[in-house]
Parts: structure tokens; C-alpha cells; sequence
């Protein structure tokens, strides 16, 4: 598979062929969750009969989540389809597409609603797409419709004649609205950045099989909003969001969303929020902890002295980025205590780090560190030793995110070696490890994907434990802050004072010279 | 208005350079005085109107104006009270000063006052104690403008047919105008610019005809046989482009503003912004310097060319000038004419390159600006042109200046990565001192480099407990070049570096020449950083390994001074306490390199070039002019 690389959420590279002008050749699995509704479900497989896609390449699940009596499959529906049933005590829509992807063998899972009509050319529009990368998230435009249906026999027909269009009045039909608009301000999604994980849509997106099973599955816990939370998950392995237009299906009535869109949210705010830590536009409080947190932070305490990782540890907790956790790496389970003189042990040091943050809901310990920081959208790696000053992490991650960096290294001394912190953008490194060449450095790729920056230590307000002052209650930082705002705006009135004399001294003169400008060859 | 210079209804009489309205500017300054004035254009070599004049006045719009007046010296009328009157500077001008040569008049000097005339003018009177020329006043205020310590030019003596072809020769007093012959021996000059078909008496001196621009306005052009003229353009038919003025100086590398429009309008070319106009070019197509520095705040400027009533000389001399002063400037599709007049070399940085992007990035920008400025600065400088005229003509000319490379290293294993940056290097003259500092001239790195190096060298070794600054003398003293510079042996440099060098000095005039410190590789981290170092100014530091200075100011500056390192600051020091002048140009053609610290302690820290870093790129990343093996 190719592996062009897409930076941030710019898919322009990739130039998929024209509708019906190309060879396929992966093999597609459509998952259905469905429940009830054996009559709309019956028009979603007439459609998906009359595909153009190759119907050796399009495999079609079905996953009755407990219908009672149980849905059958009707007459008209494509070559290979197969009709799972969820068993008593794990249902739920989450869990019934979950084991619809079990048993998936496509390389690309399309998730479908069972009440939707595909127009004849929707799968097929998909595809184009994922034949050219291998980390893609597609999503289609869907339009709602509350009218009489037609039979299957109609829908097949008008399917298979290139005519799925015309099933409807798209006049009286209702746009994915906030997909739009959103499409709309993003350039089709190109210039998303870390919010385009919300097109993930299971009622019409399609996702690279291979990135599903590594980011997936849905997490069954949540009863709504389980598409946004995986597609979130999706981006932290490297996904990129197509937003594809001329893939275009019917929803057979309004959406949940459409009918109580102020209760979905009121519901999502609670349970979405919590896992997705992008969604910064509802994670103000400047306290609060939540599952998922924005900041990794990763201290190796292996070699280093009590106090250096006491010292950065504890600066890093007194951080105005409070959504954040510390994963402390050492040797943990193999630690061993002199009963009688602990203070005496072997890993003194190690032991009381151990014992320092045990009852701190913020800090873990891991015998390792783990490859990615997924499901946390950033990871700050820092060496034991160097503190961060309170605003420093804020601000740091506030310039990845400005950027779109994927790396920023922070320089904080140097022997022939340059020591450094690093911010790592999780997403950016799982892409650049999918599309790195064999031998080819992991960050050569993240600087294509997303770009990597240099800042100094100093000047971004890491010290030395040495220097670092103990951190304090959070006014104290303010309180400086406050003061250096206040000398700010006191230099600043000053010179707006100067400047407004400079103007009136200037119009003065110009008023003296009236004809000066005549005079001369301009 | 300027009291106690010449008494009520005193008659006056003045030469004008630029100036559309120069009534309202004497009725402001000498509202008592009668005031006859003669435009540059039509002062003619007879006798001035008024007998006996009680002051001279010299009113010229910008300093390039008033070096339109000081080859016409021979014909400027005499007084004892001469004022000089330049309305407009660019921002990068100093406070003018009266530099006249010592023998001739400072000795007669008797006052001297110095006033700002409107926001960036200058008026400065005078009074001798007997008549003198008033172009040695303007002369001496001109060259107090620039760098330059003489107001000479290294090129065959000039003449002029008549006063209207003094931008031929800008800012050369040693000129002269009109073609009487003299009566000694000695002819009055070697080379000599005249209107076709006016008289030339002096047969002893060669000629060439030049036509104004409106004798090429295209109306002219146009009548029966007119289109002849056309056909024969060539670079050498422009007037040159006074590049002691209009040059790189005060260039911006972020402007503030967008890309404007140069057009023509009712017979005069217009640069705008937005619909705004920002500079109204004269007919004639000259560009001053502070036309010039309106226009430095404009990401670019794109020019087209028709329709050009014009005529060709004014539209390709507007071209001319301002790519010789940097200004990023865009011309597609140039007409024959364009491309006949200013050469397809010039022709080709007009119409290159990725538009818009490439004036978007501000690198990409100053790139365009380096390639027009080089290009145009040597097929239209006042020198490029009289050089061509003069070879044309047959005549001997003085060769241009060599240079003396200083390249003192520690480090064997950088000896053929050094020289290898020197052999490259293009359109210079140049010899090599290698000073091996504690390094064997028979180690086979250095044996190898120097067996293979093709260009003149010569190796000196130095014990290691020499200090770095007696090094340096040491190698001085086996130049043999007009110009010392000094070298770094891990540094890279663009093969146009040095002749960049020389550039910069010719038309800026200073002492001591080099290039901002901009990039730096930092070898540790694989990353090249830019800092924002401003350019094409003069100032008090460049970069240490860059420096170009002359033999004879590097000898009266007593050298180096014998310390072990900060060798450069201290010259520089020395410079400007002595009065010299330092000019730092572009530094797109000179990437540091900045490994780790090792022995070198003293070195600023990784973070200390990270934070001063505008622009950083991953990997070794030189400027497009660097042209990397």
C-alpha cells in the first residue's frame, strides 16, 4: 500500500480517480448495526445490491442486536452478505458493531446505518480514496428525508440505474448540517487540524480495517457518541479525515441528533467529554481531572537522584495546565525495602519517589514507557532534574497546537550532546511511523506530517532543579503575572502617550505647510 | 525661512535638480530674495543670467538629485555665499556635513550652518571668504552623503557634450562639460558622452552619442527612419544608474506592506499600492533614493510594460534602477526593446521564478532581490557602464581590485573543506594565505588541499601558542591583494560571496565590509536557524569571518591586535573610533556552522541561537544563493 504523507489533515496530495475510471482491487466490508426496522433495513440491502463497487470485493454484515421477532434477511441483497445476532447481555449499538468488525475481512470497514439508501456510486467513492493511502477515515454527505418509502424493488432499480438520487425530493431533504458547515470552514476538512476526528460518523464513514483494530474497537460504554470518541481515538493512531461529497446515501428519516440535538448534547458534554481531550472548548475548568488527559508527561526516574525527580515531578503537578497526568517510569515491581533500615536500601531514591506520589490521582507508575501516549493527544518527555515554570507547559502546548507541530524539542543544556524535553504530538508520531521507510528516522517523517520546531529551554522557563523556586499556591504565579502585565501596560500607556504627541506634533507642522506635498515630483 | 543670508531683494540665482516648483521653495526659504533659477536640463556652458549674484543656491529634490549637479561643477556659477537645499532624504541618510577638500576651499570656509528643511530635507549655507565654485560646495556635500572618502571614480576621465547628459557621469566632480578643447597638451578627459549630432571640437578625444529619452519617446520612434534607433539598443544606451545612491541600501527583509503596481499614466511612470500612489518616476525614468526608500516597505512591485508612451529609455532605466537598489520587482512578458535595453541576464530575474509564492516568503524575496541587485548593479552601474564604454572605445582601464585571502585554521581536517569554498568562488581576483596555526604544513590532509588547490597560496605556519590576532598579522603581511579578507575554516559561503564583497563596498563606500551573521547550522541538532540581523546598512559589527577591509586601512588601523580571540570586535572598534565606517550586507551567502562546544567554552549555547532564531529549518538548510555542491 502507498504512503503518501498527508500533513496535519491536508489531503490535497492524494488525487483520486474519476467515478467509474479506475480498477479496484480491496475488498470492502459494510457493517450494519440494526435493531427493529426489518423494513428499512430491507431498502439499505437493495441498495447496497445495485453497488457499481465490484460485488466480489463488497461483503455486507449485518448485526441484529436483539429484534424481536429476530430480522431476516430479505430477498434483494448483495452476493455476500451474512446476518450476525448479538447474544443477551452484551448488546447495545457500540457492542453490536463491534462484533460486526470481528468478524470483518475486508481491508476497509464501512460503517452504515440499517436505515439507509446508498446511491449506486457510494461505495465506490469510498474506495477511491482508501486505494491511496492506508490511515483514512471517509466520510459521505447524507441527506435526511422524511417521506413514504418505495419498495426494495424500486430502490433497486433506481439504484442500479444510476438514479438513487432521484428517489427523492432533495428539496424536502435535510443536509448533515454541522458536517457542512464545518466542511465549509475547514476547506473540506483540509485545514481541520485536531478536530476533524468529528467526521467520523457511523452511519456513513469508512475506515482503513488494519488503523480500526489498532485504534478500536467502539467503546461500548458509551451509549452516544461512541463514533466521535473512536474517531478521536482514530486520529491519536494517525488517521486522516476525507470528507467525500460525491458519496451520497439517504437516511430514511431525522437523526437523533436532528430530533433532540440539546439532550444528545447535554449527554455527550458528560460522558464524550471524558475521553476526547481535544474537546477543549468544553474542558475550561481550570482544576478538573478527566479520564483522558490532554498531557502525558513522562519522567525516566531510572539513574536520577530523589530530589531532581521530586523537583520536576512536582514543578509539572504546580502547572497551569492542570489537565494533565505524570507517568513516572523506574523499576518499580523489582524495588525492595530494608525492613529495619529502609533509609539504607538499595534504590533509596527510587523507593521514595515510589512513595511520594502513590496517593496522587494525577501520577502512575509504569515499569516502562509506553510507545504512544494514545489515548492523550500530546506527550511531554522531560528529563528528571529540569522543572518547568507554571505557565511553561500551557504555554508550550498551546504553540504545538497553534502550529500544528509534531515535535518541539527543547533544548535544555549541552555536552557534545544537546539534552532535551520533548512534546510529542501523539497522532503525528503514529502517522510518521506508518509512513516511515525501513531505516528512515521517526522524526524525519513527523517533520513531513506535521512539522517539528526547536525552542531554548531558558527562554520557555525550564530551570534547573537547583534554580527552580518550590512551587507555590497558584496566586503566587498570578500574582507575578499580574505584576508583569501591570509594568506591560504601564510601558505601553507611555508610549502611546509619546506616540500621541509625535501625531500632534506632526499634524501641527503639516498644518503650517499646507502645499508641501505639491512642490515636488512625488 | 533662513535669516541673515542675503539681504532684502538681493538677486539670487540657482540650479535646480529635480524640483517641479522650485519658486514656492526659495519664496519659503529666502522670501525677500529674487531668485533666478536654471533647471539641470537647460543650464548651458555660457554665462549665468545674473551679473554678480549676492548667493548661489544648489536645490536638489534627494541626494541623487544633487549628484546630478556636481558633474556639471565647470558650469555652476561662482559666489561667496552658497547655500545647498536637498528637500527630501531617505531615512537611512546621516546629517549632511561640508567636506570640501583641504588646498582648494576649506580655507576660504568662513560659516557653515546646517538646518532641517521639512521633515527629511536639509539646507546647508555657506560663506568663503572669496568666490568660489558653488559645485565644489554641492560636490562636497554630496560626498559627505556616502561612505566614500573621495568623490572619484576608478575609471577613465569623463566628458560631457552638454549639461543634459549629466547623469551619465552622477556624482564625478572631474568632469567636463562641453567640448572646448583645451589649449595645453593635455587633453580635458579621456572618454567623452555627447548628443548625436552636436559638435565635439576636440577630436583628440573618443566620443560616443548618446540620445535623451526624449529623443527616444516613442513619438519620435515613430516618424520616418525613428525606429532605427530601437533596433540598435543596447544596456550601454541607458543612462548608468548612479549606484552610489540608488543601491541595496535600507533594503527590509520583512516589509510591512503588499505588492504594488507600477504603471504609466499620462506619460509618467507611477508606483502604487492599492490605488495609492507612492512615487511619481519624471520622465527622464530616473529613480532617486528616496523614491527608493518609499518603496522599500512593499513586498514587491510588478511592473507592466505597456503601455509605454515613453518611450524605451524611460521605462527600462525605471527597470534598471530599481532592481539595481534591490526592489523585489516583477516584469513579465517583456517587449524586444526591454530585453535589448537591459539584457537578457537582468531580463531573466524580472521574469522568474514561482509569483506569487516566491515574493510571499520573505526568504524567497530577498533571494529575487540579491539576483536583480548583482545583475543590474553590474550591467548598469555608473562603473559597469563606463568600463563597457571605455573597452569599446579602446581604452586602457584600471584593473579592478584583488583580493587576499586570510584563512588561519587549527584544524588540518578543515584545510580542503576551506579551500574548497575559496576555489569556487566567482568573478573575484584572489590569492589564499594559509596560516596553519599549530598545524604542520606536511600533514597529508593539508598537503593533499593545498596540492589540489588551483589559484595562487601561500602557507605560513604559526606556532600554536601564537595568539589568533598575531596569526592574522602574520598572514596580512604576506598579502599582496588591495583587500584583506578574512576567512573561517568551517564556515559556508556562496560562490558569489566575495564578489558580493566587492560590491557592497563600491556602492556603499565604507571602510570595512561583511555580511550580517544570519545562519547558522547547529551541527549537534541538524538544524539551521536565521536571525534577524537587518542588512544593507551601515553598523557597527558583521560577521567576523566575512570581512572585507582595504590593505592600506587594515595598515593604518595598526592590524590585528595580538589577543587570542575577539579579534574582529576589536578591529571594529578601532574602525569606528578612527572615523571609518562598517556597511553589513545581505547574509544569504554565508551559513555558520555551529558544532558542539567542546574546547570552545567561550561559545554561546544551542538555546541562545534558538531563541534569537526567526526562522528554523530541520537539516542543513542554506539560502538558494549558497548553490550547495
Amino acid at each position: 500500500m502507498n504512503s503518501p504523507r498527508i500533513r496535519h489533515n491536508d489531503y490535497s496530495i492524494l488525487s483520486p480517480p474519476d467515478i467509474g475510471d479506475w480498477q479496484p482491487y480491496l475488498p470492502v466490508s459494510v457493517v450494519i448495526a440494526a435493531y427493529g426496522h426489518q423494513d428499512k433495513l430491507d431498502l439499505t440491502l437493495a441498495a447496497l445490491a445495485a453497488q457499481s463497487y465490484p460485488s466480489y470485493l463488497l461483503e455486507v454484515i449485518v448485526v441484529d442486536d436483539g429484534t424481536s421477532p429476530p430480522l431476516r434477511l430479505p430477498e434483494i441483497i448483495p452476493e455476500r452478505t451474512r446476518l450476525l445476532r448479538t447474544e443477551p447481555g452484551s448488546r447495545g449499538r457500540s457492542n453490536a458493531r463491534n462484533v460486526g468488525l470481528e468478524v470483518v475481512e475486508g481491508d476497509v470497514v464501512h460503517w452504515l446505518d440499517a436505515d439507509m439508501i446508498t446511491h449506486h456510486d457510494e461505495v465506490e467513492a469510498h474506495m477511491r480514496w482508501h486505494h491511496l493511502a492506508d490511515y483514512l477515515v471517509v466520510m459521505g454527505y447524507v441527506r435526511y428525508i422524511e417521506d413514504d418509502w418505495p419498495t426494495p424493488a424500486e430502490v433497486h432499480a433506481a439504484v442500479s440505474g444510476g438514479n438513487g438520487g432521484k428517489l427523492f425530493d432533495v428539496t424536502a431533504s435535510d443536509p448533515h448540517k454541522w458536517i457542512v458547515d464545518l466542511a465549509e470552514r475547514t476547506d473540506g476538512m483540509r485545514t481541520a487540524k485536531d478536530v476533524a476526528y468529528r467526521v467520523h460518523v457511523t452511519n456513513a464513514a469508512s475506515v482503513n480495517t488494519r488503523l480500526l483494530r489498532t485504534a478500536g474497537p467502539l467503546e461500548t460504554e458509551l451509549v452516544l457518541g461512541e463514533d466521535t470518541e473512536l474517531g478521536y481515538r482514530l486520529a491519536q493512531h494517525g488517521a486522516a479525515f476525507v470528507l467525500e461529497p460525491d458519496a451520497k446515501s439517504w437516511h430514511l428519516g431525522r437523526s437523533m441528533m436532528m430530533r433532540e440535538g440539546d439532550r444528545v448534547s447535554r449527554y455527550n458534554r458528560v460522558f464524550v467529554t471524558d475521553r476526547v481531550a481535544h474537546m477543549r472548548w468544553v474542558r475550561t475548568h481550570p482544576r478538573r481531572q478527566w479520564l483522558v488527559p490532554y498531557l502525558e508527561v513522562v519522567v525516566d526516574a531510572v539513574g536520577a537522584t530523589y530530589e531532581d525527580t521530586k523537583a520536576t515531578v512536582d514543578g509539572i503537578l504546580a502547572s497551569t495546565l492542570y489537565d494533565l497526568r505524570v507517568t513516572i517510569v523506574g523499576p518499580w515491581d523489582t524495588l525492595t525495602e530494608d525492613r529495619r533500615k529502609p533509609q539504607d536500601s538499595p534504590n533509596i531514591d527510587l523507593l521514595l519517589v515510589h512513595g511520594l506520589y502513590r496517593n496522587d490521582g494525577r501520577v502512575r507508575y509504569l515499569e516502562r514507557s509506553p510507545r504512544s501516549a494514545a489515548p492523550a493527544p500530546y506527550r511531554l518527555v522531560c528529563p528528571p532534574g529540569w522543572v518547568p515554570r507554571p505557565e511553561t507547559l500551557r504555554k508550550l502546548v498551546a504553540l504545538a497546537a497553534e502550529h500544528g507541530y509534531g515535535l518541539i524539542n527543547v533544548a535544555l543544556a549541552e555536552t557534545d550532546e544537546v539534552l532535551t524535553a520533548r512534546l510529542e504530538h501523539t497522532g503525528a508520531y503514529a502517522r510518521a511511523r506508518l509512513v516511515a521507510t525501513p531505516g528512515e528516522s521517526v522524526e524525519d517523517a513527523v517533520e513531513d506530517v506535521a512539522g517539528t520546531y526547536w525552542v531554548d529551554g531558558a527562554t520557555w522557563g525550564f530551570l534547573p532543579a537547583a534554580d527552580a523556586p518550590e512551587p507555590k499556591l497558584s496566586g503566587s504565579a498570578n500574582n507575578e503575572e499580574t505584576t508583569k502585565l501591570k509594568a506591560e501596560t504601564e510601558r505601553l500607556e507611555l508610549r502611546v502617550a509619546q506616540l500621541t504627541e509625535e501625531v500632534e506634533r506632526l499634524r501641527a507642522e503639516k498644518a503650517s505647510q499646507p502645499r508641501r506635498r505639491s512642490l515636488f515630483r512625488a | 525661512m533662513i535669516s541673515g543670508f542675503v539681504a532684502n531683494g538681493a538677486k539670487v540665482v540657482a540650479a535646480v535638480s529635480g524640483v517641479e516648483a522650485p519658486d514656492e521653495v526659495f519664496r519659503r526659504l529666502l522670501p525677500d530674495a529674487e531668485v533666478d533659477w536654471t533647471d539641470v536640463a537647460d543650464i548651458s556652458a555660457g554665462p549665468w543670467p545674473v551679473p554678480d549674484p549676492a548667493a548661489v543656491i544648489i536645490l536638489a529634490r534627494t541626494p541623487t538629485d544633487l549628484r546630478r549637479l556636481v558633474p556639471l561643477r565647470g558650469v555652476l556659477p561662482l559666489g561667496k555665499r552658497i547655500m545647498v537645499v536637498v528637500v527630501e532624504t531617505p531615512s537611512w541618510h546621516d546629517a549632511p556635513h561640508v567636506a570640501m577638500s583641504r588646498g582648494l576651499g576649506q580655507r576660504a570656509l568662513r560659516e557653515v550652518r546646517v538646518l532641517r528643511y521639512g521633515t527629511s530635507g536639509w539646507v546647508v549655507t555657506t560663506r568663503f571668504a572669496k568666490e568660489l565654485p558653488s559645485g565644489d560646495v554641492a560636490a562636497a556635500v554630496a560626498r559627505g552623503l556616502t561612505g566614500h572618502h573621495l568623490n572619484a571614480y576608478p575609471l577613465p576621465a569623463a566628458g560631457l557634450g552638454e549639461a543634459d547628459l549629466a547623469d551619465w557621469r552622477p556624482g564625478d566632480p572631474d568632469v567636463t562639460c562641453g567640448g572646448e578643447p583645451e589649449t595645453s597638451g593635455v587633453t580635458s578627459s579621456d572618454l567623452a558622452v555627447r548628443a548625436p549630432g552636436a559638435e565635439w571640437p576636440d577630436d583628440r578625444i573618443p566620443t560616443v552619442a548618446r540620445s535623451s529619452w526624449s529623443d527616444l519617446a516613442w513619438t519620435t520612434i515613430g516618424a520616418p527612419g525613428g525606429y532605427d534607433a530601437l533596433t540598435e539598443l543596447s544596456p550601454d544606451h541607458l543612462p548608468p544608474v548612479d549606484e552610489r545612491s540608488v543601491n541595496p541600501r535600507g533594503f527590509l527583509r520583512t516589509p510591512v506592506k503588499g505588492v504594488g503596481e507600477i504603471s504609466q499614466h499620462d506619460g509618467r511612470w507611477t508606483a502604487s499600492l492599492d490605488g495609492d500612489e507612492l512615487v511619481r518616476f519624471p520622465e527622464s525614468g530616473l529613480v532617486t533614493d528616496t523614491d527608493v526608500d518609499r518603496l522599500r516597505k512593499l513586498r514587491g512591485l510588478r511592473l507592466t510594460w505597456r503601455p509605454a508612451h515613453t518611450g524605451p529609455l524611460s521605462a527600462t532605466r525605471i527597470v534598471a534602477g530599481l532592481s539595481a537598489a534591490g526592489v523585489p520587482l516583477v516584469a513579465q512578458d517583456p517587449p524586444a526593446w526591454a530585453t535589448a535595453a537591459l539584457g537578457e541576464d537582468l531580463i531573466e530575474h524580472l521574469t522568474d521564478g514561482e509569483l506569487p509564492a516566491d515574493l510571499a516568503d520573505d526568504l524567497r524575496r530577498e533571494e529575487r532581490s540579491v539576483l536583480l541587485r548583482r545583475c543590474a548593479l553590474r550591467a548598469h552601474g555608473t562603473t559597469a557602464r563606463w568600463n563597457s564604454l571605455a573597452t569599446a572605445a579602446g581604452l586602457t582601464l584600471p584593473s579592478p581590485p584583488t583580493i587576499s585571502v586570510v584563512l588561519a585554521t587549527r584544524r588540518a581536517d578543515f584545510v580542503r573543506f576551506a579551500l574548497d569554498q575559496i576555489g569556487r568562488q566567482r568573478d573575484v581576483d584572489l590569492e589564499v594565505v594559509l596560516a596553519l596555526h599549530g598545524v604542520s604544513a606536511s600533514s597529508p590532509e593539508v598537503a593533499e588541499a593545498v596540492q589540489s588547490f588551483d589559484r595562487p597560496l601561500t602557507v605560513h605556519e604559526m606556532p600554536a601558542a601564537a595568539p589568533f590576532g598575531t596569526v592574522l598579522n602574520e598572514a596580512v603581511a604576506r598579502t599582496s591583494g588591495t583587500c584583506v579578507t578574512k576567512w573561517d575554516d568551517d564556515d559556508w559561503y556562496s560562490p558569489d560571496h566575495l564578489a558580493d564583497l566587492l560590491l557592497a563596498r563600491a556602492y556603499s563606500g565604507a571602510d570595512l565590509v561583511g555580511v550580517a551573521s544570519e545562519f547558522f547550522y547547529l551541527e549537534q541538532i541538524d538544524l539551521t536557524i536565521r536571525r534577524r540581523w537587518a542588512s544593507e546598512m551601515m553598523a557597527d559589527h558583521v560577521a567576523g569571518g566575512t570581512f572585507l577591509v582595504s590593505k592600506e586601512t587594515l595598515d593604518a588601523l595598526g592590524g590585528f591586535r595580538p589577543v587570542p580571540r575577539s579579534v574582529d570586535i576589536e578591529l571594529f572598534t578601532t574602525l569606528l573610533r578612527a572615523g571609518g565606517c562598517i556597511y553589513r550586507t545581505h547574509g544569504l551567502g554565508f551559513v555558520a556552522r555551529r558544532a558542539a562546544r567542546g574546547r570552545h567554552t567561550w561559545q554561546e549555547p544551542v538555546g541562545y541561537f534558538l531563541h534569537r532564531a526567526k526562522d528554523q529549518w530541520r537539516g542543513f538548510r542554506p539560502s538558494r544563493l549558497m548553490e550547495p555542491a
